[in-house]
């Protein structure tokens, strides 16, 4: 009996620390700090207008993209370990904003949830080789974990580059956190990622969002592109069908807009074989392109960075290889929110897109115009 | 007497197993749904052109529990003897019957309807034949080019030298290392389905390719390294054609995670040095940018891709330019994130071990096929 | 015209183990992809006596064959088979085949049902799927002619001088197909023709053949008044998931799973009490069907269940986890809280065209047909006599396929293409391809009146509507008039097969008045080694109707005299 009730109360516990109101340990990855800014910047504030609280994951490294796993064995799954348990002592759930993280950071996961032993031998890797000297004479007392590190960190010298970003000026959130270092890190096998499209459908609710649209999108018509890593294989990301998803196409139904419905929208954008085959690449973006602009799409959004960069910034030669005229916007997915929450297109950046994106803004405002018309 | 004694002993037995006590399933109605089959018609001997294509809709009463391929023999059997497809075996085993089911390639035989209905919240389904294929007629199409593919890979044993007197000894692990690929059944799904084949009909597909990578993983065949060349040399359309889109991860009625696969030659043509290609060098310059600054550098990363290559930098050239007039130019200088050097040690570890063949660490498998041991 | 040395009609694993072996001009016809073939279903193994797991001879696989034949199976062919056993799995495992292993790295060997000892070979339970798989590798390395979708209409047999009896001589001068994707009828001469069309259990309704067992290349031989042997034995496995068939392995049963009845009773305890539901599978299949024809069939209806629920579900998935997978895929039951519905199901034939051990058809006791070949299950050469044990198809398949391929080269090198005369059989059988089916008739007559208790008025009842049946297929019309992918003409064209070679099965269980193996007569349920220790073989001329002819063929006894076949 007594058993039983902590059992419970140990449950809500945990749940209590897992879902705080909206406060995530943002995982940024590579492309949105430097091809894709625009993507960092309408992420970052459109989380803060809904009040979603955003810790950055400062010392994490790049997810490894299943490039680094393909090169040298585990070491992508050594990196995401590293990162997980930064996530893990924030006891806070993981926000991605790019697709191709959220897969490999969803197939790591599954990997260390269902394999203890490669999770163990992973931990081992990861703790580096100096600090386990100095951490041996602390291993045998259990239970003094917390401590354990403090000392290690205490012991380990700060390199000068710490310093230097100590001193960062931190765009959001930050506790602090992440001016230590984090030698001897070990994950523990319980942190949880999610993209932020399915954070706003699970967590946040699109009636809750919908409360916050002033700029209902009205007439639009959205072209959704799921992509790849967000839906397959459907074992191993889990989130909705990866034969019939809908969760974009509600979410551009809650912002006011029109979804398209057309069969390139779960295909490839062709972007990790741009440097390998950029023929069929290329082939691959036109032909989805083409397909949402068939049945009538005034723009595309997307989930992913890269799709974004295969879709976006190679759309002008894309339009030489399928020799046909695109001139199709491709939105980020937060871009796309920002607007219906009545952001400036300056504010989300949509100005540094190389498919220029005026007809989009023009249909919008042309929109809320005439809402304020008919409202007088 | 003797009856008598039997009969208690009868008795006792039935006790014996007090555990079991036979309860029928509830009265559960079988639920009927009445469900639209839309299903593709072609005719190439009649109709020339691939285009000409028309839809058939047939309704039928259909039971909770029956396959897609019960549907099919019911439509063809009672409404129209001239719809055409293929099947045999009704178990997933034979590769028959594999066709597009709203968009996806799965085996007829192993589609439950109603779960189909739900899936996609329709009750009406589409049935089309197999993509990246040629039709021949109705949901029948010529797989030539699947076949030709599997060819080129020489799916069979190269073994160089003497063969033992009895069995070739080969452990158990060795063994199980071959099962993922040896539940293929060429059904062709991933073909169908993949998306690559959608704008590079060259490439081998991912079945072929998967298949390679028995051969290359058979412990009997002793032309390893000769076969990673050949899958890896650009011209021949293998592995580094693969866009790593999941689609034959997803389809695969056995699970034999073709992509996964792909990226296993991957990983063995670069540990054994077969790195001239774009591929390979993008990878490195992938990873370098990572062990130095903890995120991938941009700028040089497609450079170092395209190599010594006149051709391949004049189409860099006008994107890197594009994108730096639009502010999208990542910044040259990398700037490494805070905590790089924990990360390069994380690196230098792992390679170290990879390099002396000391890596202990075995990589899990994480898509469990469809060869369930029984022993 | 189209010429090959070597035809082999037939893409499964024996016909494709003769190509391999075949010189010369070789070229497969059949009417699936070769990897479609059924020889891919198979699960359990192959069995061979190379004593991985425990000291083990060839004379011990012999015995245990002979006596699951029931005395039946002529020893000298299964001396020939279990001795080349061993080779042949050697053989196969350095053309690539991946059999599971034992610890020391050697192919691990598993215990069957009527063996003395662990003496099956498997590849997880994909057995036949890894052969078939490997052998189509090796068709492809060797670059073999595959007719892949064509189907075989007639095979060209016509007379050549006079046997030392006074009888014709018949011989085998070529074939005449269709190309099933283009609808072209053509004529293939060759000097040797091998017959490896496989099963042909598509003639009941519940049956674990698949869609192609149609028995064609048996309903090829009676269409030239050649005889079949030992037609009346037909194996008949317990457990078929109901209306659809399928096997469900014996392992469910071997795991405890429970036979019950709708009185929620194991039933089993009445027929076979100490074994329950672990009796031999003969006895099992008639005890469910006992039950069924009394009324206690679940709802009265022809089927009971297999119950597994009291298992657990962590045991099934552990244990029986593609047992889950196909209930799951198939019925959409969930077999942790549902029992699974079953009744006995049609699984393999031992009777067929009769052979040598050399594999050459015979026309009748003594003589053969020049130049025509059987192997496989299409074959009765017997070694299975009137039962087969596990695990002793697959063997068959790959050891007499090999034997055909090497005898036939023998023959080939011997012997030139002999001319066809009658020019008139191509445009003949151009003309026949327009006939009509009623496959539901057939197949239920044949379940209900030759099934697994079989008697004098129920044999002769099937046969009147087989016959009726045969008269209305003459009349049938076809939907789909075109000329390209006509799977109705197919389908057709396999009815005409089924009801063929039916009425031989019907003929040939009415001829055996004894119970014997899968042959069970409830007016003669005793076995009678004085009368009926002996094969029999039936064929009927085409142009007389009535004209049954039945020829004896001695058993061949070498070692083992006949006893009591008990366990």
């Amino acid at each position: 009996m007594a058993n039983k009730t902590k059992n419970k109360e140990e449950k809500t516990e945990d749940a209590k620390s897992q879902s705080k109101p909206f406060k995530y340990a943002f995982f940024p990855g590579c492309v949105s700090r430097g091809a894709c800014k625009e993507l960092y910047a309408s992420t970052t504030l459109i989380c803060k207008h809904l009040g979603i609280e955003l810790v950055e994951l400062k010392r994490a490294s790049c997810c490894g993209a299943g490039v680094i796993n393909e090169r040298t064995p585990i070491l992508g799954d050594a990196l995401n370990a590293r990162n997980f348990a930064m996530a893990e002592e924030l006891q806070l759930p993981v926000m991605t904003h790019c697709s191709t993280c959220q897969g490999v950071m969803s197939k790591s996961n599954k990997k260390f949830k269902e394999n203890p032993e490669f999770l163990a031998q992973i931990n081992e890797k990861i703790a580096n080789e100096n600090i386990q000297q100095k951490e041996s004479p602390y291993q045998q007392a259990s239970g003094e974990k917390k401590n354990n590190k403090k000392n290690i960190d205490e012991n380990n010298a700060v390199s000068s580059m710490q310093e230097n970003i100590q001193n960062a000026e931190t765009i959001i959130n930050n506790d602090g956190f992440h001016g230590n270092s984090h030698d001897g890190l070990k994950y523990k096998g319980t942190a949880v990622v999610k993209h932020l499209l399915w954070i706003l459908i699970a967590d946040y609710g699109l009636e809750n969002l919908q409360k916050k649209v002033v700029r209902p999108l009205a007439g639009l018509k959205v072209a959704p592109f799921y992509g790849c890593y967000l839906l397959r294989p459907e074992e191993t990301l889990g989130f909705e069908s990866a034969d019939n998803p809908t969760s974009l196409d509600k979410l551009i139904r809650a912002l006011g807009a029109e979804p398209v419905d057309y069969e390139g929208k779960t295909k490839c954008c062709g972007f990790p074989i741009t440097m390998m085959n950029r023929n069929a690449s290329l082939k691959m973006a036109g032909k989805q392109t083409l397909d949402a602009k068939d049945n009538g799409a005034d723009c595309m959004v997307t989930p992913c960075p890269l799709c974004h960069l295969n879709l976006d910034s190679m759309q002008p030669d894309t339009e030489r290889i399928i020799e046909k005229r695109l001139g199709m916007p491709i939105l980020h997915l937060p871009q796309l929110i920002g607007l219906a929450l009545g952001f400036s297109p300056e504010e989300l950046k949509m100005g540094t897109h190389i498919v220029a994106t005026d007809s989009v803004i023009a249909k919008i405002m042309e929109k809320k115009v005439a809402a304020v018309n008919t409202v007088q | 007497m003797k009856d008598k004694k039997q009969e208690e002993h009868k008795k006792e037995k039935h006790k014996a197993n007090p555990k079991y006590i036979f309860s029928k399933p509830g009265a559960k109605d079988a639920k009927t749904k009445r469900i639209k089959f839309k299903i593709q018609r072609f005719d190439a001997a009649k109709d020339k052109k691939e285009d000409a294509v028309r839809y058939d809709t047939f309704e039928l009463e259909v039971k909770e529990g029956t396959t897609l391929l019960d549907c099919l023999d019911l439509i063809k059997w009672r409404h129209d003897g001239s719809l055409t497809y293929r099947r045999n075996c009704k178990n997933s085993i034979c590769g028959s019957c594999s066709m597009k089911v709203n968009k996806r390639t799965k085996l007829a035989c192993e589609t439950q309807v109603h779960k189909i209905t739900e899936t996609f919240c329709s009750d009406e389904i589409l049935i089309e034949p197999m993509g990246n294929m040629v039709p021949v007629k109705d949901l029948v199409v010529d797989m030539g080019n699947f076949w030709g593919a599997l060819h080129a890979v020489k799916p069979w044993i190269i073994h160089d030298g003497n063969f033992p007197e009895k069995e070739f000894t080969m452990k158990k692990e060795e063994a199980k290392k071959l099962d993922a690929v040896a539940s293929c059944i060429m059904c062709g799904a991933c073909y169908s389905d993949c998306n690559t084949l959608d704008v590079e009909k060259r490439f081998l597909g991912p079945a072929a390719l998967a298949h390679a990578l028995r051969y290359v993983d058979d412990p009997r065949d002793t032309r390893k390294k000769e076969r990673l060349r050949s899958l890896n040399k650009p011209g021949n359309h293998g592995v580094w054609d693969c866009t790593h889109c999941f689609a034959c991860i997803q389809v695969c009625p056995m699970k034999v995670a073709p992509m996964e696969q792909i990226l296993k030659i991957r990983k063995y043509a670069q540990q054994s040095g077969i790195i001239y290609t774009s591929g390979a060098r993008h990878h490195k310059a992938f990873s370098d940018g990572v062990k130095h600054a903890g995120w991938i550098n941009e700028v040089t990363l497609p450079i170092k891709s395209v190599g010594l290559n006149i051709v391949g930098f004049f189409q860099l050239a006008p994107v890197g330019m594009r994108m730096y007039f639009k502010g999208k130019m990542p910044d040259i200088w990398h700037k490494p994130i805070v905590g790089a050097e924990e990360i390069k040690k994380i690196y230098l570890e792992l390679e170290k071990k990879e390099m002396s063949n000391k890596l202990d660490i075995k990589e899990p498998e994480l898509f469990e096929h469809r060869n369930p041991n029984k022993e | 015209m189209l010429q090959h040395d070597i035809i082999i009609i037939g893409g499964g694993l024996a016909g494709m183990r003769a190509a391999i072996e075949a010189k010369g001009s070789v070229a497969i016809i059949s009417k699936v992809h070769p990897l479609r073939s059924h020889s891919c279903a198979a699960e359990g193994g192959i069995a061979a006596s190379i004593g991985n797991s425990m000291q083990d001879s060839w004379e011990e696989h012999m015995y245990d064959t002979v006596k699951g034949s029931d005395f039946l199976a002529d020893q000298d062919a299964v001396e020939y088979m279990v001795k080349e056993a061993p080779g042949e799995i050697f053989d196969l495992e350095h053309m690539g085949v991946i059999f599971s292993r034992t610890d020391d790295g050697k192919i691990a060997q598993r215990n069957f049902g009527g063996y003395s000892k662990p003496r099956v070979c498997y590849a997880t339970d994909k057995t036949g799927h890894a052969l078939l798989h490997e052998l189509y590798s090796q068709i492809l390395k060797k670059g073999v002619k595959v007719y892949e979708e064509w189907y075989v209409l007639k095979l060209i047999i016509e007379p050549e001088g006079i046997n030392e009896d006074g009888s014709k001589q018949q011989v085998c001068k070529g074939v005449i197909a269709l190309d099933i994707k283009t609808g072209n009828i053509e004529l293939i001469q060759a000097k040797a023709v091998l017959l490896a069309t496989g099963a042909y259990g598509k003639c009941y309704k519940t049956t674990s053949n698949d869609y192609a067992s149609t028995g064609d290349g048996l309903a090829l031989v009676l269409k030239e008044g050649l005889p079949l042997q030992d037609m009346e034995f037909v194996q008949i496995h317990p457990t078929g998931l109901y209306q659809i068939g399928l096997l469900v392995t014996e392992a469910v049963r071997g795991e405890g799973g429970y036979l019950i009845n709708d009185k929620g009773q194991r039933f089993m305890e009445k027929y076979a009490p100490s074994k329950m539901e672990l009796a031999p599978r003969d006895i099992t299949s008639r005890a469910i069907e006992s039950e069924i024809l009394a009324g206690r069939g679940i709802g009265g209806k022809d089927f009971v269940y297999l119950d597994l629920r009291h298992l657990g579900k962590e045991k099934i998935m552990e244990k029986l986890p593609f047992v889950h997978e196909m209930c799951t895929k198939q019925m959409h039951i969930d077999v942790v809280t549902q029992p699974i519905p079953i009744r006995p199901t049609a699984h393999y034939s031992m009777g067929g065209i009769p052979v040598t051990k050399e594999c050459e058809v015979l026309q009748d006791g003594k003589n053969k047909v020049l130049g025509l070949y059987a192997a496989g299950e299409c074959a009765c050469i017997s070694v299975h006599g009137a039962n087969r044990l596990g695990a002793n198809s697959l063997l068959e398949c790959v050891v007499f396929g090999k034997r055909a391929g090497r005898v036939m080269n023998l023959f080939c090198a011997n012997s030139e293409f002999e001319e066809v005369y009658n020019e008139e059989l191509l445009e003949e059988e151009k003309k026949k391809i327009d006939e009509l089916l009623n496959r539901d008739g057939l197949q239920n007559t044949m379940e209900k009146y030759c099934w697994l208790l079989r008697d004098d008025r129920k044999l002769k009842f099937a046969l009147e509507i087989v016959h009726d049946l045969q008269k209305v297929y003459t009349q049938i019309n076809i939907d789909d008039k075109s000329r390209t992918f006509n799977t109705n003409l197919v389908e057709v064209l396999e009815l005409g097969s089924l009801l063929k070679f039916s009425e031989i099965i019907v003929l040939s269980a009415l001829n055996r008045k004894e119970s014997r193996g899968s042959h069970t007569r409830a007016d003669f349920p005793k076995r009678d080694d004085l009368k009926y220790l002996k094969h029999f073989m039936i064929s009927k001329n085409e142009d007389e109707a009535s004209s049954i002819k039945i020829d004896e063929r001695p058993v061949v006894i070498t070692k083992h005299q006949p006893e009591e076949r008990k366990y």
